[in-house]
């Protein structure tokens, strides 16, 4: 698992991640993720190069949307491929999160709700 | 059938999560190599690696990593699963066990695991727990299952 922040300089922080979020790629993005949602209003992952997920990555990306939950905040999956998507869907935590298909999308759901 | 049972694949490891990936990686190859639904793959290979980190966060028997062994056999589209520890004796298909699923935090693995398997059945034998599974294609579970 690669995690890599491209934009980290706002209110909000942009991540990309590849390879597979399965236990070994969950100790990977344990701590990056967790101080840019202590810290940020709004955190955007790119999903598009994550091949698979399993509960123990399910349970970083919760967090993390917990956190930037309870300040207002808003945890944003882009492009999360149709299997990683039915296993956000069936562990009962998409509604946790925002899924957006697009930078356009994604951006939207990253500004502060009136 | 008889060809099919000639095709079950098996790999031994230790529960730690560096071999837990390359086992991963090892049945998405077999799968490739048998030209099952990826769908099929993914779901298997997810129902994996939740026994595993369910092994390893809470049913360790011992310190340097219980050991796990999964077989694989054919049965197109389904693919069959069969999953073997040493670990404490844990039944993931007891009413206990979807309560939890249902309940709580660390729950959501065995959620998915009942989810994702078509038919499942436990049974200690050894000292090891032994968990079979079918997993089959998603749209078919839907249908079987109902609304």
């Amino acid at each position: 698992m690669q995690i890599k922040i491209t934009d980290d300089s706002g209110t909000t922080a942009k991540v990309v991640l590849n390879g597979k979020l399965d236990i070994a790629g969950a100790e990977a993005i344990a701590l990056p993720l967790a101080t840019l949602s202590g810290g940020k209003r709004g955190v955007l992952i790119d999903m598009t190069g994550v091949s698979f997920i399993a509960s123990i990555g399910i349970r970083h990306l919760v967090s993390a949307s917990k956190a930037l939950m309870r300040r207002g905040g808003r945890l944003v999956l882009l492009n999360p491929n149709p299997m990683v998507t039915d296993v956000l869907a069936t562990s009962g935590v998409i509604e946790l999160m925002t899924v957006a298909r697009s930078e356009a999308e994604a951006a939207a759901a990253l500004q502060p709700q009136a | 059938m008889l060809a099919e049972a000639a095709a079950a694949e098996t790999k031994a490891y230790i529960a730690t999560p560096d071999h837990t990936s390359d086992i991963d990686t090892w049945i998405e190859s077999v799968g490739a190599k048998w030209r099952l639904p990826e769908d099929v793959v993914f779901r298997a290979r997810v129902c994996v690696a939740e026994i595993a980190a369910n092994l390893m966060e809470h049913g360790r028997a011992r310190p340097d990593g219980d050991e796990i062994s999964v077989t694989l056999r054919p049965a197109a589209p389904d693919i069959e699963v069969e999953i073997s520890d040493n670990g404490c004796e844990f039944d993931p298909t007891t009413p206990a066990a979807v309560t939890l699923a249902t309940d709580t935090f660390g729950g959501r693995g065995l959620r998915l695991l009942h989810a994702y398997a078509s038919a499942m059945s436990y049974r200690r034998e050894g000292g090891r727990n032994v968990l079979a599974l079918r997993v089959g294609p998603k749209a078919r579970d839907a249908a079987q299952r109902g609304p």
